[in-house]
């Protein structure tokens, strides 16, 4: 395959990202493709969870880690996804603090410190409502495992096959994980009824 | 709807990443990946791209100066802390409490905290604000918050004045721990077991026990002989460390007790002469020590260095007062 044709088949995403894993094997300039196809998912990620300045940082090595890895990537897999989530989540492990003082703050002020930096919205931004503030009570609370699997299930929206390869456990864990990280949201959100939080059922991602 | 829904919706309006931020971080993935095996550029990031003045800056701002990990010896360079160990640091801060009046506030009260406090984090800046906090002493009022930075750019961290929300007042288990807690225990033993079984998270449990009690001495009211007794709680617990020369985040110099695990922690920081609480500081451990020969960087034994990801707060006053805003 020349690079031209290689070129354009990134750009019509025909080649999956373990074929572009295994050709930077050689040429590692090829992983900039895989940064292209999925750097915007991972900030986005990285920046629920701890901020975009945070955000802006990880992501970079969140690829570098990745990169240093290529050569362990497991080319069974075509989507890189669930392996670029979990360096993600590895990276985070250390910005607990971090993460856990922003969910206290939100909770207690009502004003998120992760939102936008733009002085004019966060002026005009209103407290958040009590549901939110209560949520991310619970969120500061939660183990970083629980969070982990919340996270990436709730807001990257992962199957739960594809969180367990991203954490490296198995399934059954994931879903116990995700069970009781649900169960402590319901039980501090059981005072708005508004919300009718009934469909409690673990209404699994395939 | 349910709780997947929740976090979907959680935080989901937040912008999308700047096409600058992408850049950089794209630029850094092919210079490494162009780069000649073994040969890896230095990171942009903030505090790794003006390595030493970074790191100067740090100490002297909000930092701790270098403590070295290794076989304990004396600090021949600083004049007053030549003896100092964690546990006498800490009995010293004990007995200071133990001397103090202790002050019971009612219920209608409020907790009243005037901090310094530094805010960092990725290719941003530190961003150091000036804190006024009222907390309500039951927990049932909404308190007050005032921060201001210091720098008007304030690299997108806002200034907040607003009320502090209480959140529940039934204060269940998700409700965040309250401005004051009466019962507290009062003696060491008793101290001792109230950490341990209150503490939480991930880490072994004697690290959880030195977060806990970090966390309880820098966010509540504590009445002299409860003060006294979470700092001989933790005066005998195994692996915190003395940094002789640690700087708060308001530039005072104090001496430090840390403890880390995995080469993370926190640290608590003393007036070395009155031996009152200043103010904590996130800290790391990294491998190396600083270079300080004239060869070049040397590798040295485990440092302790403050976290530049991390936080730290400088408490410069502490009071009871009657309603929220009023300053004592």
């Amino acid at each position: 395959m020349t690079a031209g044709a290689a070129e354009a088949d990134v750009r019509t995403g025909t080649v999956g990202d373990h074929e572009l894993i295994r050709s930077s094997w050689a040429d590692p300039e090829r992983f900039a493709g895989i940064f292209d196809r999925h750097a915007e998912a991972i900030h986005r990620y990285l920046a629920r969870r701890i901020g975009r300045s945070f955000a802006d940082d990880l992501t970079a090595e969140t690829f570098l880690v990745a990169f240093r890895g290529r050569e362990r990537y497991d080319v069974s897999h075509p989507d890189a996804r669930p392996w670029l989530y979990g360096i993600a989540a590895n990276l985070l492990r250390r910005e607990q603090r971090t993460e856990v003082r922003q969910y206290r703050a939100l909770a207690r002020t009502g004003v998120d410190p992760v939102g936008d930096g733009d002085t004019d919205r966060v002026l005009a931004r209103v407290a958040a409502e009590d549901h939110v503030r209560k949520l991310a009570a619970v969120l500061a609370r939660l183990s970083v495992r629980e969070r982990e699997v919340l996270t990436l299930v709730g807001q990257a929206q992962l199957s739960y096959p594809e969180v367990a390869r991203a954490l490296g456990i198995p399934v059954g864990t994931v879903r116990s994980r995700l069970h009781s990280a649900r169960r402590r949201i319901r039980e501090a959100l059981r005072d708005h009824p508004e919300l009718d939080l009934t469909n409690g059922a673990d209404d699994e991602r395939a | 709807m349910n709780e997947l829904d929740l976090m979907s919706g959680f935080r989901a309006d937040l912008a999308s990443a700047e096409p600058d931020a992408l850049a950089r971080a794209r630029t850094r993935l092919l210079a490494e990946a162009t780069a000649p095996a073994g040969r890896v550029r230095p990171v942009a990031r903030w505090g790794w791209r003006l390595a030493p003045a970074v790191g100067l800056a740090l100490a002297v701002v909000v930092g701790l100066v270098a403590v070295n990990l290794g076989t304990p010896r004396p600090d021949v360079t600083g004049p007053s802390t030549t003896t100092l160990d964690a546990r006498t640091v800490l009995e010293l801060a004990a007995a200071k409490a133990r001397e103090t009046p202790s002050v019971t506030p009612r219920p209608d009260q409020f907790v009243y905290v005037e901090s310094v406090i530094v805010l960092s984090g990725g290719y941003v800046p530190p961003v150091r604000k000036h804190r006024q906090l009222w907390m309500p002493v039951d927990g049932t009022r909404d308190g007050w918050l005032d921060e201001r930075s210091e720098d008007p750019g304030n690299q997108g961290r806002p200034d907040l004045h607003g009320p502090l929300l209480t959140l529940c007042p039934e204060q269940g288990p998700d409700c965040l721990r309250p401005a004051y807690v009466p019962g507290l225990p009062t003696k060491t033993d008793e101290m001792r077991q109230y950490l341990v079984a209150n503490s939480s998270g991930e880490h072994p449990q004697d690290q959880r026990v030195f977060e806990l009690f970090c966390e309880i001495v820098q966010g509540q009211y504590l009445p002299a002989p409860v003060l006294a007794a979470l700092f001989e709680a933790v005066a005998t617990l195994p692996g915190v460390v003395v940094i002789p020369d640690a700087v708060d985040a308001a530039g005072r110099h104090g001496v430090g007790v840390a403890r880390t695990t995995d080469g993370l922690g926190s640290a608590l920081i003393f007036d070395p002469t009155t031996h009152e609480y200043l103010g904590s500081q996130d800290v790391k451990v990294v491998p190396t020590g600083p270079a300080t020969t004239t060869a070049g960087p040397t590798p040295g034994p485990p440092t302790l260095v403050p976290n530049e990801r991390g936080w730290a707060e400088a408490r410069t006053r502490i009071a009871i007062v009657d309603r929220v805003r009023q300053v004592p």
